[in-house]
């Protein structure tokens, strides 16, 4: 089966959530207190086989539990060859039950060539006691037609949790993963270990030496109750297996003498994913918090590998760079989760985002954050690296720590686009581009944005960072800046930047010499120097611009165009949204 | 020989079983399934006492559950249709079957693949009991069914009776032209053997080609005792009868009406229960007129319920009665009246027809011909006044609630054919005019009425 579509209602920091599932992996991102494990643990919670299951108040949204908790997961797709599917789909079970579903959920009746759904429901009142059951579209009000479902048959969907709490399925314990894949032998399991009982309570103990004082107290037991007129033939203290759990939870998959338990996180989780593969012939639903947990990047892709072949749906969450990378835009593996202050969560597939496929595998980073800063292109992105490491210098918190990142959009013609959908998404997004072609970027695409609720960081008129870097820069260090762009780049030789200085049509009638430091200041030659470096690529490259803003902000004034934007940029990071 | 039947039945993708009545037609379900069948058939009737039946007779042979779902081709309809409506084409209320359409809707939604799967995951095969029972809507549903599980059915062409507000019932050729194997005939009288009747059970099965041409048989020298009855003469010679015959006993009058009322008031008298029909007719009348008709037509109602439901009211009492249901002023004398009168001024309301339930029992001298009707009354409207949920809600709760509760193990029945089919009784009396083809019913009702009883048969025949 497959999940389709998931709605949470009231179920700890999530007041609503509906969630429409395209895909079979599932990738959930988004920064910290977003839900994201929460959506995984009320699937569990609504769809795997456990019978018991304890919520209190603090289960319940703001704790208000007049409020149910609704946890419904809508299925679909699923294979009805199999003998326990039909079983699950028979009169007296489920075959009634099956409903439609449409993108907003679960429908009471499958539309005419719709796909068939089987919805189910947790709900969970203030008795605190949760209630499982198959319900036809909607799960709106109590008095809804509902048939209850029971574990044994919510097996049957196939859904484990294989992350950090799954210990437990490397035992034989109730309704694990090795239990449910040695189905129809547990009868005898118990038979061993009801043996295993008896022979431990007929053990001969009484030789040690603590077991011998227990039985010197035995014995005076034995004379007052003889005093109290109770007749006692023998009285000894011996082991009462019956009221040890010994049971079929006892019996754990070992590594020569070392239980699977105490292996790495790592380790555990490739293990509990590959048992899991195995269950229902691999047809089921894994979740998966952190996927990332404990696993080295070539380990990493090498369960997500396995995992996209192994015929299973996955829910995951992750944290972690090197998962985004693995992972396939157009196909809706990457969904990102927002959140407002009033508890509604939404996730969205990171594929409404055109042609993003690029910047997660470059720039994974940019979509873990809360906030992202578009960024026209290289230059920008490195005058940025170098500004917050100025800042960091001067005391200040480094971006990164602010759950701030940025994204190179990829040109002024596609700033518009991709950070209109990086807020749809629910990214505090600002933008940081020139101001120097108003064909690509015009000021209606700028306001378009700040009416989005886009923060906007831009140079004046008609200026390119470059220009902008040109024409802020004191002129007793023009020398010494153009001595560091050339000094950073690979190619660029400073007898050229200079040549090409002088011959610049606008400067030529100068007649400047070679010596930078000796030309005098004209906003002609800052234009021209501006041009060239904006036409050259003299920066173009983020550790081009890194190192050579790294140099500037220490010499640019605080007044500057490009410092007091930068400085304005600065605290809308550091802003509290 | 009769396991070869039940084999047959097993086997086959389709195809009839002919089972004259007595003959263990419930039998050879039971042993078809429990013996030659794997996995779990749908065992279809078309009457909850049928149901009844059969699944207390799976559970003496110990049958396991998970080898039958017996249920009635109605109910088991009606559940798929009200979950799904909208598929099944189906526009009628969703709290009151109307059943001439829940079949077409069963039929449609059985072309749905969702439910062909859910269906055929449930069942290996389906058998349909009483198939001469089946309306054509019905046998076209069952068709349906046919196409995706095997499909036997049994049944009597000479049982295959019906009122006449009823749908036609389809034909038995249609019937053997679909199902195309013959899978043999039970012919064993197993309910006059068991009952050391064994002759009457033979001479039944020799009448039956009587029946097929529409003819009376000859009774001369046949074990139906036959006499002539004066109108007048009738009541003392019922009482008589069941006096002498002791043991379950029904008196089968005719199909499409009462008995004349001072009969069945003075067989009541005699602890004779009326049988009814399981959706109550009666009751059901009166429900949809008080929730949806005028204030007449609420009166009318309530008029026609009260007076068949009781036996013995005083000419006085009738003219208080139909005063109080039209809301018409009256001085009554009596307090218990008047007290009736002050507190209901707006003609028959569900209050008040409970508050009459309860005047009439209390007058005495009465005697309560409908007591199904009139108790499933009295708690619909005592949940309508507690929890003010409508009355045909309550209605259709009520009537599921009682479908199962076995009501023909009353002692002593009247019934007519319809209500007594498939029944069983020691000693039968039938109640019948001379011009018995016009005014009582025809020759299969014939045949059902005198296969009803296993010990003694009474054929009393009305002269004025």
């Amino acid at each position: 089966m497959r999940i389709k579509h998931v709605e949470i209602r009231n179920f700890r920091g999530i007041k609503s959530l509906s969630w429409q599932v395209k895909g079979d992996f599932n990738c959930i991102i988004g920064p910290g207190d977003t839900c994201k494990t929460t959506i995984l643990t009320a699937l569990d919670y609504a769809l795997s086989p456990r019978s018991v299951l304890t919520f209190d108040d603090s289960d319940f949204f703001n704790q208000d539990v007049n409020q149910n908790i609704v946890i419904q997961v809508t299925l679909a797709n699923w294979d009805e060859t199999q003998e326990d599917i039909r079983r699950f789909f028979q009169e007296s079970k489920f075959a009634r039950y099956k409903c439609g579903i449409a993108e907003t959920g679960p429908l009471h009746e499958p539309s005419p060539d719709g796909e068939i759904a089987v919805s189910i429901s947790l709900r969970v009142d203030k008795s605190l006691e949760p209630r499982w059951s198959v319900v036809r579209g909607r799960d709106e009000e109590e008095e809804q037609d509902r048939k209850p479902i029971y574990a044994a048959d919510r097996a049957t969907l196939g859904l484990s949790r294989i992350d950090i709490f799954s210990d437990f399925h490397f035992t034989w314990g109730r309704n694990t993963i090795l239990t449910r894949l040695s189905a129809g032998s547990e009868g005898n399991l118990n038979t061993v270990f009801s043996t295993l009982a008896r022979d431990i309570r007929g053990c001969d103990i009484s030789h040690h030496e603590s077991i011998q004082e227990c039985q010197n107290i035995a014995n005076t037991i034995k004379g007052d109750a003889q005093k109290s007129g109770v007749s006692l033939t023998s009285l000894s203290p011996r082991i009462d297996m019956q009221r040890q759990s010994v049971g079929t939870s006892s019996l754990s998959l070992h590594e020569n003498n070392v239980p699977l338990r105490n292996k790495g996180d790592g380790t555990k989780r490739l293990i509990g994913a590959a048992m899991q593969m195995k269950l229902n012939g691999g047809k089921n639903i894994s979740l998966i918090d952190e996927l990332e947990v404990g696993l080295e990047p070539h380990r990493i892709r090498g369960l997500i590998h396995n995992l996209k072949n192994s015929n299973q749906q996955i829910f995951a969450t992750t944290h972690s760079p090197a998962v985004i990378r693995e992972l396939r835009v157009a196909d809706n593996e990457l969904y990102v989760c927002k959140r407002n202050v009033a508890g509604a969560v939404s996730l969205d597939s990171l594929s409404v985002v055109p042609d993003i496929q690029g910047q997660v595998r470059s720039n994974a980073e940019a979509f873990l954050g809360r906030k992202i800063i578009g960024c026209e292109g290289p230059t920008e992105i490195g005058c940025l690296r170098a500004y917050d490491i100025y800042r960091f210098d001067a005391k200040d918190p480094p971006i990164w720590s602010v759950a701030t990142s940025y994204l190179n959009c990829g040109g002024a013609s596609r700033i518009r686009e991709v950070c209109e959908q990086l807020l749809i998404l629910g990214y505090h997004t600002a933008v940081l581009c020139d101001n120097d072609s108003p064909t690509h970027l015009s000021p209606a695409d700028i306001q378009s944005l700040k009416d989005a609720g886009a923060y906007i960081c831009q140079w004046d008129v008609n200026n390119s960072i470059e220009h902008q870097l040109f024409a802020d820069f004191p002129w007793q260090n023009i020398a010494a800046l153009l001595q560091i762009i050339c000094d950073s780049h690979d190619t660029l030789e400073h007898a050229t930047v200079i040549d090409t200085i002088i011959k610049e049509p606008r400067i030529q009638p100068q007649c400047l010499g070679n010596d930078p430091a000796h030309w005098s200041e004209s906003p002609i030659l800052r234009r021209a120097m501006g041009d060239l470096a904006n036409s050259g690529k003299w920066i173009k490259r983020i550790d081009y611009a890194e190192q050579v803003f790294t140099f500037a902000l220490q010499l640019l004034s605080d007044a500057s165009v490009i410092k007091s934007r930068l400085d304005a940029l600065f605290s809308w990071i550091q802003r509290n949204e | 020989m009769s396991d070869e039947v039940y084999q047959a039945i097993a086997q086959a993708s389709y195809g009839f079983v002919e089972s004259p009545a007595g003959c263990g037609k419930t039998e050879a379900i039971i042993r078809t399934v429990g013996s030659y069948c794997d996995g779990r058939q749908l065992i279809l009737t078309h009457t909850h006492a049928g149901v009844n039946v059969l699944k207390q007779r799976f559970r003496q042979h110990s049958i396991p559950t998970e080898k039958y779902h017996v249920d009635t081709i109605a109910s088991w309809s009606w559940n798929w249709v009200k979950k799904y409506p909208e598929n099944a084409g189906y526009a009628g209320s969703k709290e009151i079957a109307q059943w001439k359409d829940v079949y077409t809707a069963m039929r449609i939604l059985l072309q749905k693949d969702f439910v062909k799967r859910g269906v055929a995951n449930s069942y290996t095969g389906i058998i349909v009991d009483e198939y001469q029972d089946c309306t054509i809507p019905m046998h076209q549903l069952i068709v349906q069914l046919k196409t995706f599980l095997p499909c036997r059915v049994l049944g009597d062409d000479l049982q295959g009776i019906f009122g006449f507000r009823d749908d036609p019932l389809v034909d038995w050729s249609t019937v053997t032209g679909e199902f195309v194997h013959d899978l043999g005939t039970l012919e064993t009288p197993y309910r006059w053997i068991k009952a050391n009747n064994e002759d009457f059970g033979h001479w039944l099965l020799s009448i039956r080609p009587h029946f097929h041409h529409e003819q009376e048989p000859d009774y001369d020298g046949s074990p139906v005792y036959r006499r002539a009855v004066k109108y007048a003469e009738l009541g003392p010679v019922l009482v008589r009868l069941t006096h002498e015959k002791r043991d379950r006993i029904c008196v089968i009058g005719p199909k499409s009406r009462p008995l004349p009322a001072g009969i069945e008031t003075g067989l009541v008298k005699n602890k004779y229960k009326v049988l009814e029909p399981n959706e109550l007719s009666a009751l059901r009348s009166l429900i949809l007129s008080l929730s949806d008709g005028s204030p007449t037509e609420k009166a009318d109602a309530t008029h026609d319920f009260l007076s068949r439901a009781y036996g013995g009211l005083s000419g006085d009492d009738r003219v208080f009665l139909e005063k109080i249901i039209r809301g018409k002023d009256q001085q009554p004398r009596r307090a218990d009246r008047r007290s009736l009168c002050e507190k209901h001024t707006q003609g028959a309301t569900p209050q008040l027809v409970f508050d009459l339930l309860g005047y009439i029992e209390r007058i005495g001298g009465t005697s309560c011909k409908l007591s199904e009707s009139v108790s499933a009354l009295k708690c619909i409207v005592e949940e309508h006044h507690e929890t003010s949920t409508d009355l045909k809600t309550l209605y259709a709760n009520e009537i599921g609630k009682r479908k199962y509760q076995n009501r023909s193990n009353a002692y002593r029945c009247i019934g007519s054919t319809l209500l007594v089919k498939g029944l069983e009784f020691d000693h039968v009396i039938i109640l019948r005019e001379t011009d018995w083809r016009q005014r009582w019913g025809n020759h299969k009702d014939l045949y059902v009425a005198l296969t009803r009883g296993s010990k003694t048969t009474t054929l009393l025949e009305l002269t004025s």
